[in-house]
């Protein structure tokens, strides 16, 4: 039977990151804002 | 024997087959039958052919009755029109989190790759223009009419903001005494100008500094150079060790670190110059950043190495991260850091929920929201990397409401069909600059950010699923250590 493997573990209260303003691209770096979103770094390929 | 459709992605690795279900957001482990059995959208797994085994076809109906391999489709909805007014409504109450001010065009170098280098379609180029001080004044009024934040961050870009010295303090000065609440300011320098009294500036006002650094003199003197063709290396590292001199404690809490990765890359000797300068660069932010491909005339082999190339680059780099992983070796930031960690994090991290319908598509920003972009004309655009064809405003009216609610309406009628069926929809982190072009967007461009994007979450959701086989806790323990910092 199929199983769920490597379930995920959210740290913070679930969400989508549906609504507005919680722009996920992190490519914030050339203005300095030193964003905390993920991905400022990893999509060089 | 006709293939079975879902939402999701085969992942495979050297000894097991996984499904990624985009619906449940989980990990099912399968065995080769029903592997061979589930469609793909874009089949990198060489698997057999679906050869209508019934018990292959029974492990399917009874993951169906437990909600997983969903055959439907979500509709997709990017700010779907019943949440727009209350959109706009938040974003002429909030403003900005954060306001970039675009003091001048002008620039000291002359990088081919500069997003202002005239080789971007719709981007300004360099000149002389800067801002004025009535549109300083006028920003800055603006932006504390929202006068209801804890704390407010400025930031200064250029071209390079340290030409404009006397503007970048008036600027400073000005926001101290104007500001409700604190004010935090950040800059973005090409790093040739931090003489000592500059330093001592940056210093005083606590100013957050992103310098630009690409590695080592060969590598970062390829392309950051003046106008006269001299590599900026030896400048930028007097600076940045002149800073440190002056007040360590400074530069250790304030100072991060921007690295273009253009091709052909050179990762491993980026990483090579961090590890040598651990007391310039230990525990300091790393970014690195791709040369965007277009809207810009750029030759290709500027922009990214061949895909063979890159792969094993980034592979050589992996295997050192996967060490780090398995024997918690955590480390600073450096490049193995910056290239990998965010993204496993953040597949591990994600959310249990199942997907709603209609979906949301994901990666866009409000524009204005989080972040505005004044201009030297004092226009508002979404910020300084989309170039000048979509304004918002200005900083005399606020923000245009018309002209948000078109930009959310072209998102919505581009990613309704570019989304839909997508299996790496809850991963996705597309931005306004990936299919801008000129005034309007092209879905072409967005397909080719689509194909890379799945690409990568492709490789990273199968080497996530290889430590987590050697390693079950290897993610948990790895985003402990991250909480700790």
């Amino acid at each position: 039977m199929m199983e769920v493997r490597f379930p995920a573990e959210p740290v913070e209260e679930e969400k989508e990151a549906i609504v507005a303003g919680e722009c996920k691209c992190g490519r914030c770096t050339r203005s300095g804002e030193q964003s905390d979103s993920t991905m400022a770094s990893s999509d060089i390929g | 024997m006709k293939e079975e459709k879902w939402l999701g992605k085969k992942i495979r690795t050297a000894n097991h087959c996984y499904l990624y279900d985009v619906w449940t957001n989980q990990l099912l482990e399968t065995d080769e039958k029903v592997f061979a059995l589930l469609a793909d959208q874009e089949p990198y797994e060489a698997c057999g052919k679906a050869n209508g085994d019934p018990l292959a076809q029974q492990e399917v109906t009874d993951a169906r009755a437990r909600g997983f391999l969903s055959p439907a489709m979500p509709d997709i909805c990017c700010f779907s029109q019943d949440r727009v007014p209350a959109y706009l409504d938040q974003l002429r109450r909030k403003g900005p989190d954060h306001l970039t001010l675009n003091l001048t065009r002008r620039c000291n170098l002359s990088c081919r790759y500069c997003a202002y280098s005239g080789a971007y379609e719709g981007n300004p180029t360099h000149g002389a223009d800067r801002m004025s001080e009535e549109v300083i004044t006028a920003a800055l009024d603006f932006y504390f009419s929202f006068s209801q934040k804890s704390q407010y961050s400025i930031g200064f870009y250029g071209g390079e903001p340290l030409l404009e010295a006397a503007l970048l303090r008036r600027a400073i000065r000005e926001a101290r005494a104007k500001a409700p609440a604190e004010v935090v300011f950040r800059l973005t320098t090409n790093g040739t100008l931090l003489d000592e009294e500059m330093c001592r500036f940056l210093i005083e006002e606590d100013v957050r500094l992103m310098i630009s650094i690409d590695g080592p003199p060969a590598v970062h003197d390829r392309y950051r150079r003046y106008a006269d063709g001299r590599g900026t290396f030896a400048d930028v590292w007097q600076g940045i060790l002149r800073i440190w001199e002056m007040d360590s404690q400074y530069a250790a809490q304030r100072i991060s670190y921007n690295v273009v990765a253009a091709a052909p890359l050179a990762l491993a000797e980026i990483q090579a110059f961090w590890q040598a300068y651990p007391q310039i660069f230990s525990g300091q932010r790393l970014s690195i950043v791709k040369v965007n491909g277009h809207p810009s005339t750029l030759p290709a082999e500027i922009v990214r190495d061949e895909v063979a190339e890159f792969e094993k680059k980034r592979d050589r780099l992996y295997q050192e991260f996967k060490k780090r992983a398995l024997t918690r070796a955590w480390q600073d930031e450096d490049v193995v850091t910056a290239m990998f960690r965010d993204d496993f994090l953040t597949f591990h991290q994600r959310s249990n929920l199942r997907l709603e319908n209609p979906a949301p598509s994901h990666g866009q920003c409000l524009p204005g929201d989080p972040k505005c972009m004044v201009d030297i004309d004092g226009a508002l655009y979404m910020c300084e990397r989309v170039g000048v064809d979509r304004k918002i405003g200005t900083v005399w009216d606020g923000y245009s409401l018309p002209a948000v609610e078109k930009i959310l309406a072209d998102y919505n009628a581009l990613f309704s069909e570019a989304c839909r069926g997508c299996w790496a929809l809850r991963l996705c982190n597309k931005c306004f600059v990936h299919f801008r072009q000129e005034d309007t967007f092209a879905a072409e461009r967005l397909a080719d950010f689509c194909r890379s994007m799945r690409k990568r979450w492709h490789w990273i959701i199968a080497r996530y699923c290889e430590l987590r086989e050697e390693d079950p806790e290897v993610f948990r323990a790895m985003s402990d250590a991250v909480e700790r910092r």
